[in-house]
């Protein structure tokens, strides 16, 4: 284990079930593993990306790590404190050094709120300002985040798809903290405005000495914003290494796939593409043994038995997949 | 010079608005598709690729859009000249269209093999039963499993990947020479996305039809495309072989793009951001309509419009300063 101060996020073994219930009786019939034993850790001012396909879990990954879902079981610790179990006041500390900003700025933005109350409110709801101190200290952070400061009494609706993640970015920023949880932050927005909102989350990291947790579907976007990779399939971590050991020597068949399946404009550099046959299998009745089992084009015997466990190799490249075993 | 299949000339769509005025949704758009041949349309939303292609289908809602000008030859024959029955006989028969969102393009009450049928029954006047033995022929060229049964299942049974599967099957009943795709892998996952390009290249080998793409994407052109046309606020801005345009992008917008998206087999320090924002389609600026936004933008480029002009054989820029050491 790394030294703990140099962490400002360490998750083990979390787990989240959704129970499924009978429609008349109400009887937990089975569980949605919708994220089955992760362990990871962010370091200060490091980014880590997770990628996924739709329904593996990535997005329920950042919502228990701030505490929307309250883990089935595990450990969450923000610099190096227990919050698992955290409430009330103690919960809403944890949430100061912990903010997330979200796919849809239409759907996270107060609609009747002004866009300067909706950025200066978390500063007096902690009560670390007054009402006239908040809203200062809001300007300055539109400014910084590239809105004008005639923008602070618009209402969300007035402003694009970029200029409203923009608010959502400085939202997120007014508490200081040291994690921000990205959950595809910039997936609605159009190739141009999405290079805008990519290259500002970069120069705010290294000015507010943030750590990023960026949840994405597209590698490309995560290749370019990432220190270190966490990929997952169905609720399981199955790789995590450094940005560059994943793209160079990818270990797991499922990232093998998933990369060469990414359109790449140069032709020379394009890898032999692998073609997975079906569709991700239902969270509620995943394979048994390895989880992507059904689909491996590289699947053994075992592979359907039993599930494969974490591996850690010398240069931190973890992988869970019976090949290296 | 091989033959022409489908050519638009001068096409401009736009639409009504309450205060008068027109969006200029599609504005004086040329372009043309060789028989076998794929072509790409990209651009930002908003920049009338969809709508031009709805142009093509003649699914635009009139009132409140409007042809005010240009034609669409299919085969020599204008499209928008053409009676409604004479319409109907090519529409989802010789040209067929697939869209991005497949469940709101299947009808969810209905079960999919009628849905699939029904072309045929439509177009090709087969009975109910011959029409359903094709459709299960169909679904499983396109990789659908368990067909005879899948069939009797309706539309919100299947994942994204397997209606996009549906969508294709159904497009290519009647054999179309020309197929039109509007971001048909936009809402899918990079594996799915993988194995529905894969499915779109096969059926275009084994049934010649010509491809028009719409994408943003250009990992997506580059896999697909022959020739490629650039758009910006309704206009062509630039177009040519897709090679060639890869490897020398002409347009400046053409290169910001480019130079703004992260590729998975590039490494760049630092994105390349635009300013601003596509301009409203009825609110175009004079002069260049990417004038506003281009970093090579010269006091002329505001006042007077290019015309898209050829700077080496095939490959049209509409830039004054296009091949120029300006752009460079």
């Amino acid at each position: 284990m790394t030294n703990a101060n140099q962490n400002v996020l360490e998750l083990d073994n979390i787990k989240m079930y959704f129970p499924i219930k009978s429609p008349f009786l109400k009887r937990t019939v089975g569980y949605v593993k919708a994220v089955d034993d992760i362990s990871l850790s962010i370091r200060k001012g490091e980014t880590l990306g997770i990628v996924g396909e739709s329904g593996c879990g990535k997005s329920t990954l950042g919502r228990v790590i701030m505490r929307i879902y309250n883990p089935t079981s595990g450990e969450i610790r923000i610099n190096g404190e227990d919050i698992t179990r955290a409430k009330g006041q103690e919960l809403k500390k944890v949430r100061k050094q912990c903010q997330m900003v979200f796919q849809d700025p239409f759907a996270s933005l107060n609609p009747t709120m002004r866009v300067g109350e909706i950025v200066s409110e978390p500063l007096w709801v902690n009560k670390i300002m007054d009402k006239k101190g908040a809203e200062s200290k809001a300007k300055e952070l539109f400014e910084r985040v590239g809105l004008r400061e005639s923008d602070f009494y618009k209402f969300p609706h007035e402003f694009s798809g970029g200029q409203k993640q923009r608010v959502g970015i400085a939202r997120a920023l007014a508490l200081n903290p040291n994690l921000i949880i990205a959950d595809e932050a910039v997936s609605a927005l159009d190739v141009s405005i999405q290079a805008q909102i990519l290259n500002l989350l970069n120069e705010l990291k290294a000015e507010y000495h943030l750590a990023y947790m960026f949840i994405t579907h597209n590698l490309a976007v995560v290749k370019h914003i990432s220190d270190r990779i966490g990929v997952m399939y169905l609720g399981h971590l199955v790789e995590l290494a450094d940005k560059k050991e994943i793209f160079d020597h990818p270990l797991h068949p499922y990232t093998e796939a998933l990369l060469s399946a990414v359109p790449v404009v140069d032709k020379r550099k394009r890898r032999e593409r692998i073609i997975l046959s079906g569709d991700t299998p239902n969270p509620a009745k995943p394979p048994s043994g390895c989880p992507f089992s059904n689909r491996c084009p590289k699947c053994m015997e075992i592979c359907k038995t039993a599930a494969p466990k974490k591996m850690v190799l010398e240069n931190g490249h973890q992988v869970a997949c019976h090949l290296y075993q | 010079m091989p033959e022409k299949l489908l050519e638009v000339k001068n096409l401009k769509t736009y639409f009504a608005l309450e205060d008068g005025g027109w969006a200029k949704a599609v504005d004086d758009v040329s372009f043309s598709v060789a028989k076998g041949e794929t072509l790409c349309i990209v651009g930002e939303s908003g920049c009338g690729k969809s709508m031009t292609a709805l142009s093509i289908m003649d699914l635009i809602a009139k009132p409140p859009g409007k042809y005010m000008g240009g034609q669409i030859l299919f085969h020599g024959k204008d499209l928008l000249t053409l009676s409604e029955k004479e319409k109907s006989s090519i529409r989802g028969n010789r040209i067929a269209m697939i869209f991005q969102e497949p469940m709101t393009a299947l009808n969810p009450v209905k079960k999919i093999g009628i849905q699939i049928a029904e072309v045929l029954q439509l177009h090709e006047h087969m009975d109910k039963r011959k029409a359903m033995e094709q459709a299960i022929l169909m679904l499983k060229k396109v990789g659908i499993p368990r067909a005879e049964k899948i069939v009797h299942e309706y539309p919100h049974q299947f994942s994204g990947g397997m209606r996009q599967r549906v969508m294709i099957a159904m497009a290519m009943m009647c054999n179309p020479e020309l197929l039109i795709a509007d971001e048909p892998t936009t809402a899918l996952d990079v594996t799915i996305q993988a194995q529905v390009l894969d499915l779109m290249r096969t059926m275009k080998k084994e049934f010649h039809t010509a491809l028009i793409f719409i994408t943003h994407d250009f990992g997506v052109v580059s896999e697909m495309a022959d020739n490629v046309v650039v758009m910006y606020a309704g206009q062509i801005i630039e177009s040519g072989q897709a090679d060639m345009l890869f490897e020398r992008p002409l347009h400046p917008y053409t290169r910001a793009l480019l130079a703004s998206v992260p590729f998975i087999d590039q490494d760049k320090e630092v994105l390349h951001s635009i300013p601003g924002t596509v301009p409203e389609a009825s609110k175009y600026p004079e002069g260049c309509r990417f004038a506003e936004r281009c970093d090579k933008c010269h006091p002329e480029c505001r006042k007077k419009e290019p015309k898209l002009q050829e700077q080496e054989p095939g490959h049209f820029v509409k830039c004054f300063w296009a091949g120029d050491e300006y752009c460079q």
